[in-house]
């Protein structure tokens, strides 16, 4: 029976490693404190509770789930949440007609009561407006059989506080919608100077050879297609790779056969989700370095290996290399500067905030040595998902 | 015929706490409960026939004491596999299509 | 001693279709770009898939057990090959488009918990080592059997070669090293096979008893030849091929949802020619060798049958094809065992991916060493049984219902595997509850399925935000998402 030996390992292993996990998340055992306060424990928590939903913004959805939690914190009959044009969500016996009750409060920005009797309803109704950046965006009315002082201004704390967790969630929201506006700024433009010596490039077989021409401004076409495009920020290291063959396409033209280009792949990563013109740019780069000041052919090589879990990806020229000190002064520029297209700077940066500090590009180079770029890219990252 | 008031139109605020980057092309997207509902409707049938024949046979099997019987029938069953296989795909394709 | 060469030869032989497959696509000029940056067929993705999948159990040991335990053991490709068709119906495609890599990262996009991620991770290693471990015993027995050398010889082998492929597999093609090492696999075993089949005079198949009767169960359930200890095996190994790590993994390889479907088609095919193998050398086996263990079985017949040089021959043959098994199926666990490990420890970093490769081969060279080897089917049905009580209803529930959350799923793996330890447990010291539960499939799996739904309804605060984008991302054609103008162009898609 040493099977049975081998299926006791293969649990202790499992147990083994899942305590290793939890070892690693192990938080510090509190003191029993003597005597617990259960009220205060019971309101942090339902408080708690409802924060979450609340801090997503306040619609439909935010608002249902937050709705149950917020009368449970009152204790009234009925709580509603509405927007400014509707009511979001209720829990307890009222009916979506809160807006009626609403409205005062929405177009006053003030608290208003409503006693029972007075409106011909057996419940009395308390609604409280829900501010932003002192604009009211909704109302939080709350509805029970009699309206009493103490009431009134628990209602008004509550409001007070969702208006908070609100507020908070707009400054999630702008602090995305800036990260956002980041991203579109970095956002790869193909190099003014690309395309101006692709064009004059054709331009001069447009006489010698227009079948040429015509073929390269069809290539020109479908680069600008790709490059130009403004869906999303991801896209497959296969479409990265097509971009890259249109965009050398155009160069060999220009440089002829002093241009040599070599490529090897794994096709494995070739379905890896790739930040939109990642690769592009470095091949640019190392051709502007590689053929420069230089009479001979120049070569531009681009490996792409399986790593696991990752692609690496390397580019490499044997043109004249830089200082690295230079290289470091190339990595560390304004991404967002005008007129180099872009920039190894700005590829890096955007490496860095998808993937986290640990996936930035790796320069290695020296004078007279050639350069080469490495870059890593995980095979499922949430961001790109 | 009397001109009515003017009434002051703006811009809708955006929902709080949204990025306005999620409503841009949403409306293009198809109906997707109703391509998970059929895709998994066509998907529960193969399933369905796949339980059938696998639990099936080796009890029907049991009726049939011919080892030729037997042998034919575990490597024919291959052969069905491979049929609801492309079955499955012809129609999932056709779904997506 | 000539047994013992040829068995070197084929070890060698089976080196050099890998090293020769590895070899990376290259291309120098613009023309032949195309050439480097085509996406693997569907085709020769299924060929590897099929590599990985017919492991030392479905070469050796299914029919191993035909030839010990009769013919109740005809069904047993039959439920594994089954899987597949599951894995097209309900997974594949939606998972390709889910775009996650290994079953954690699919379990922490989905239901957003890195908890749940290395709960699952621990899922995988369990599964992985298990199959590891079959593997080393399989090589172990192999070079035992055919050479005399001490068994550790063929697990240092397998190991150091699948290590080789796992850490150097990075340059070349892992899918050509895998799918060469199926064509070798099946022109070995179907030749050898008919090439005995023809020799033999008589018609062994009329000397097979058919019928189910009672008898002893091996480690879950294997070799139960009952009517329902072979029914719960079938229900395990045809809901349980969708969690196997290796083999979800490889769906990453397609291009996209309709590539992956075509993959597991072509699988699905390559499977069925492989189908053969079993019922072959168990139907000879049972008359020609008697007295052998069932994953020594197939390796003992050729010389058995053909004394002389041929047999040998056929041997060293049968060898290769073993070799090429276990190694194609040692380095496709380790690599997806290792990248959901490394994942889970640390995010970055080709290090800790090849640290955790290295930590999980030693783990399993380690309980290789500890256990004595049983019935290789034995321990990859072991494998089955937990991923059909875990990873099936977190793949089928979290591609198809909307509702689930990572509370739920936690709750299905910890009952789902939990049963499943327990009565593999209690058989194996003795407690005997009868066939359905030898085999722990159709208990757990359905009590995994049951949990997963009712506690997920009981924690609906516990729903993953964007469920509807997820839903959309996983069931929505590609080509229907997004204006098609955006899509980058391609070369035959020019008017003109």
């Amino acid at each position: 029976m040493l099977t049975t030996v081998c299926v006791a390992l293969c649990s202790l292993t499992f147990l083994l490693g899942y305590g290793l996990a939890r070892m690693a998340r192990r938080r510090q055992a509190l003191p029993e404190p003597g005597r617990t306060d259960d009220a205060t424990f019971t309101t942090l928590h339902t408080a708690a509770m409802a924060a979450p939903a609340l801090r997503a913004g306040l619609d439909r959805d935010s608002a249902r789930k937050a709705v149950r939690h917020l009368h449970a914190l009152l204790g009234t009959s009925a709580v509603a949440i509405t927007s400014t044009e509707a009511a979001l969500a209720w829990d307890g016996p009222c009916t979506d007609d809160v807006l009626t009750y609403a409205r005062a409060t929405l177009a006053a920005g003030r608290a208003q009561v409503f006693p029972g009797e007075r409106h011909g309803a057996e419940l009395g109704a308390v609604v409280v407006p829900l501010t932003v950046d002192g604009t009211v965006v909704g109302a939080l009315a709350a509805f029970d059989g009699q309206v009493s002082a103490a009431l009134v201004r628990t209602v008004t704390e509550v409001g007070r506080w969702v208006s908070g967790q609100l507020e908070l969630a707009e400054l999630d929201s702008s602090r995305r919608r800036a990260l956002e506006a980041e991203m579109r700024a970095l956002r790869a433009q193909i190099s003014p100077h690309f395309v101006y010596n692709a064009l004059t490039t054709i331009a001069s077989f447009v006489r010698t050879d227009p079948k040429r021409a015509r073929e390269l401004l069809l290539d020109f076409a479908d680069f600008s297609r790709y490059a130009l495009r403004r869906a999303d920020d991801f896209t497959t290291l296969a479409d990265e790779l097509t971009c890259v063959d249109r965009y050398l396409l155009l160069e060999r033209a220009r440089f002829g056969d002093k241009l040599r280009f070599s490529m090897q792949v794994a096709p494995e990563v070739l379905p890896v989700p790739v930040p939109f013109l990642c690769l592009q740019p470095l091949v640019e780069n190392a051709i502007k370095h590689g053929m420069r000041g230089r009479g001979g052919p120049g070569e531009v090589r681009v490996v792409v290996r399986d790593a696991g879990p990752e692609a690496h990806i390397t580019v490499e020229d044997d043109g004249a290399g830089m200082d690295p000190e230079c290289a470091r002064r190339l990595l560390d520029e304004d991404p967002a500067r005008e007129g180099n297209g872009i920039g190894l700077a700005n590829v890096d940066l955007r490496l860095r905030q998808i993937y986290g500090d640990g996936y930035g590009l790796v320069v290695e180079t020296a004078l007279g040595a050639g350069t080469k770029v490495r870059l890593r890219v995980p095979k499922t990252s949430l961001s790109s998902l | 015929m009397s001109a009515g008031r003017r009434v002051v139109v703006r811009r809708r605020p955006p929902a709080l706490g949204r990025s306005s980057g999620l409503s841009g092309p949403r409306e293009r997207l198809p109906d997707v409960p109703a391509i998970v509902g059929l895709q998994l409707r066509r998907a529960l049938r193969t399933v369905a026939a796949v339980a059938g024949l696998l639990l099936g046979l080796p009890v029907l099997a049991a009726w049939v004491p011919e080892p030729w019987a037997w042998v034919a029938l575990s490597v024919a069953v291959h052969g069905a596999w491979v049929c609801l296989a492309v079955l499955q795909l012809r129609c999932a394709e056709r779904l997506e299509r | 001693m000539s047994v013992a060469v040829l068995t070197g030869i084929a070890f060698v032989l089976v080196l050099g279709v890998t090293v020769g497959a590895a070899r990376p696509r290259r291309s120098s000029g613009v023309s032949d770009f195309y050439v480097a940056s085509r996406a693997v067929p569907p085709w020769w993705n299924g060929a590897a898939i099929t590599s990985e999948y017919t492991s030392a159990a479905a070469c050796l040991g299914t029919a191993g057990l035909i030839a010990m335990h009769g013919s109740p053991m005809l069904w047993y490709p039959a439920g594994a090959a089954a899987g597949f068709v599951v894995v097209l119906a309900l997974v594949v495609a939606p998972l390709r488009r889910s775009g996650t890599y290994t079953l954690p990262d699919f379990a922490e996009w989905r239901l957003r918990s890195v908890r749940l991620r290395r709960f699952t991770t621990c899922f995988v290693l369990v599964i992985g080592l298990v199959f590891l471990v079959a593997q080393l015993h399989a090589a172990g027995v192999v070079v035992r059997l055919l050479t005399g050398l001490p068994p550790w010889l063929g697990w240092a082998a397998v190991a150091v070669a699948a290590l080789g492929v796992a850490f150097a597999g990075g340059l070349g093609s892992v899918t050509s090293v895998q799918a060469s090492q199926f064509w070798l696999k099946l022109a070995v075993f179907v030749g050898v096979g008919v090439a005995c089949w023809w020799t033999v005079g008589t018609r062994p198949v009329a000397l097979l008893e058919v019928a189910y009767r009672a008898g002893s169960a091996g480690l879950a359930g294997a070799g139960d030849p009952s009517l329902a200890g072979v029914l719960a095996v079938l229900l395990a190994s045809a809901l349980g091929t969708m969690g196997l790590p290796h083999v979800i993994v490889r769906v990453y390889t397609d291009r996209d949802g309709r590539g992956a479907r075509r993959s597991i088609v072509a699988t699905q095919v390559l499977l069925a020619a492989f189908c053969v193998v079993p019922p072959l050398y168990g139907v000879l086996g049972r008359v020609h060798v008697r007295g052998a263990a069932a994953d020594e079985i197939v390796l003992l017949l050729p010389a058995r049958m053909l004394p002389g040089v041929l047999g040998d021959v056929l041997t060293g043959l049968l060898a290769a094809g073993a070799f090429a098994a276990f190694l194609a199926t040692t380095a496709g666990v380790l690599v997806a065992v290792g990248g959901a490990v490394s994942a889970c420890v640390s995010r970055a970093g080709v290090r800790p991916f090849r640290t955790a490769v290295a930590g999980v081969l030693v783990a399993a060279l380690v309980l290789t060493a500890v256990t004595i080897p049983g019935v290789s089917v034995a321990l990859v049905l072991l494998g089955f049984s937990l991923s059909a009580a875990t990873f099936c209803p977190l793949l089928v529930l979290g591609i198809w219902w909307r509702r689930l959350t990572d509370v739920g799923v936690a709750a299905g793996f910890a009952l789902g595997g939990g049963v499943t330890g327990a009565l593999v447990l209690a058989e194996q010291a003795g407690v005997k509850m009868g066939a359905l539960t030898s085999c722990p499939a159709p208990v757990a799996v359905p009590l995994s399925f049951a949990v997963m739904v009712v506690t997920s309804l009981v924690t609906p605060g516990r729903l993953p935000r964007g469920v509807g984008r997820m839903m959309v991302r996983m069931h929505v054609p590609e080509h229907r998402v997004g204006p098609s103008a955006y899509r980058s162009s391609r070369r035959d898609d020019r008017w003109s």
